[in-house]
């Protein structure tokens, strides 16, 4: 709008002035801010009115005829937190002390705190492997600040991570995933939500290369997870400048964000492998990507048939809460395998189990305010006549092929399902191994 | 010592989205038409509607008068951009936008 000529004004609450700004300088785009006291939603008439006196107090100087509409004066002291874009050697002479170097790395806004592989040279081009020669190419462009992710900088966060060199193609793979557009990757790291994006390893190099998929799934397993996930969050950090308060706005985040990596067990999964619901063969090996919440646990320790068993399962899904409610998107369920087991014994199978969900895991009015329940409904294309008065249920996906089944983990009679974000949706991308 | 390498996106240069052009000079506020668009969060239609009062009366000769519903747009989703045949609406409408980034 602004390329066209619409003069644009933009109204943020002072905690979120630092997104405007970066967003507006990584687009090269200088709108005029009104800044205004945090929060606007959830507050009252009277509150509401308090910001709007704010704005125009602002806005006036915006509309004064003898002003030029937009000038380029700041409007706020906030520090700007947004990689400089000047071309200056990449390359750094540090103290070989492991504490002072991560000191450093941490203090320049690179890592997550915790200790880092120094990215040398040598390590970087084993990391590259047989991408060395196309280190310079560009896998894609973080919307965050329309900043390229080459191979070399994917490779150098690769090896602050602690990934092996093996697990390279998959990074690649999962950034290539994340920056589809149905994935909304600005959405999923800008959002207050907390949402990480979860990698999910399919087919033969899940099991080649130690991906979590046993017990602890979720948990610090595997190297391969860990270090796998840790290295897609440090792209999006180093390359696309997310950091906490500024282009990452979660009010609480998630654990999650760390690293949050896994794979399915398919020696124990009674059904195909998930990547074969999706049209791969099980010989193929993919990444599929996902903005979700932490796993939230469905304990089932009593039931004896598959029909009780989804009694509980759906029962731990319908809550009040969370984003699905009314942004949509898609949703996972990961059952353990005990679980998985009862439910193909009693003749339940994906679809059936997703068919079921669907239709059963209606959050009912009554679990949120009407106030909540209004805004829930206003997001739906079609609000399907949703009352509050009748208490009707808001169903946790629009479809069922919104919703996907693993099966991941140990023994136990735990399962697990995943919330997401609600605006994305998860990409499968086959991982080409060069 | 030892030499690294960076992790940042120094020594890189952002993609190019294209030169935005230079703004044309409001000298004489006269028939502007302003628009809204929300982001699709709680009390951004109230803030709005209580600016635009604002706006009319400070303003009452300089701005076209014409109900808020029809200058209102709602993308209803904070996390994605509005669609472009929103955006081409508002174009075709709006001499100034007034839209919002917050929760």
């Amino acid at each position: 709008l602004r390329k066209s000529g619409v003069q644009s004004v933009v109204l943020a609450t002072n905690s979120f002035v630092n997104l405007a700004n970066a967003l507006m300088k990584s687009w090269k785009t200088d709108l005029h801010l009104l800044v205004v006291k945090h929060p606007i939603g959830g507050i009252k008439e009277n509150e509401v009115r308090e910001r709007a006196d704010e704005a125009m107090e602002q806005l006036k100087k915006v509309l004064n005829p003898s002003a030029t509409f937009f000038n380029s004066e700041s409007n706020n002291d906030t520090k700007d937190t947004t990689h400089e874009t000047e071309n200056r050697t990449a390359l750094l002479e540090l103290d070989s002390d492991p504490f002072i170097l991560n000191q450093y790395f941490y203090e320049k806004g690179w890592t997550d705190g915790l200790p880092i592989i120094p990215p040398t040279t040598k390590r970087v081009d084993d990391m590259l492997g047989s991408y060395l020669s196309n280190k310079d190419k560009v896998i894609g462009f973080m919307p965050t600040n329309n900043f390229p992710i080459t191979y070399l900088k994917a490779a150098v966060n690769a090896v602050m991570a602690g990934c092996k060199p093996e697990y390279f193609p998959i990074l690649v793979s999962a950034i290539k995933a994340s920056l589809k557009q149905e994935f909304n990757l600005l959405g999923v790291l800008a959002t207050t939500h907390p949402c990480a994006t979860a990698i999910i390893v399919s087919g033969p190099i899940a099991e080649r290369l130690g991906f979590s998929c046993k017990g602890n799934v979720f948990g610090p397993s595997s190297m391969a997870s860990s270090t796998l996930g840790r290295a897609l969050r440090f792209v999006y950090q180093n390359v696309g400048g997310v950091l906490p308060g500024t282009l990452d706005k979660a009010t609480q985040g998630t654990p999650a964000k760390f690293t949050f990596c896994f794979a399915e067990n398919e020696k124990v999964n009674p059904w195909h492998p998930y990547h074969v619901d999706r049209g791969f063969l099980s010989s193929d090996s993919t990444v599929t990507v996902y903005a979700a919440e932490a796993p939230a646990n469905i304990n089932d320790h009593g039931s004896r048939s598959g029909t009780d068993l989804m009694i509980g399962i759906i029962g731990a899904i319908t809550r009040s809460g969370i984003n699905n409610l009314y942004l949509n998107g898609d949703i996972f369920l990961a059952l353990g395998p005990e679980h998985a087991s009862l439910l193909e014994r009693d003749g339940w199978d994906k679809a059936k189990i997703k068919q079921e969900i669907f239709e059963k895991a209606r959050v009912p009015a009554e679990k949120m305010s009407y106030d909540q329940f209004v805004h829930h409904i206003g997001f739906h294309k079609e609000n399907y006549g949703f009352s509050y008065e009748n208490n009707d249920g808001l169903p946790i996906a629009v479809s069922p092929e919104h919703i996907h089944i693993l099966v991941t983990g140990g023994e136990g009679k735990h399962s697990a399902w995943l919330p997401s974000f609600g605006i994305s949706f998860s990409i499968i991308e086959k991982i080409e191994e060069i | 010592m030892i030499q690294v390498i960076t992790p940042n996106a120094q020594g890189q240069q952002a993609e190019n989205l294209g030169e935005v052009s230079s703004m044309k000079e409001v000298k004489h506020l006269e028939k502007i038409k302003i628009a809204y668009l929300s982001n699709g969060k709680p009390n951004v239609q109230e803030i709005f509607t209580f600016i635009d009062q604002h706006i009319f009366n400070e303003y009452p000769k300089q701005v076209v008068h014409e109900p808020f519903e029809v200058r209102f747009f709602d993308k209803k989703n904070a996390a994605k951009p509005a669609p472009p045949e929103m955006l081409e609406e508002i174009k075709d409408y709006a001499d100034i936008l007034i839209t919002g980034s917050a929760d």
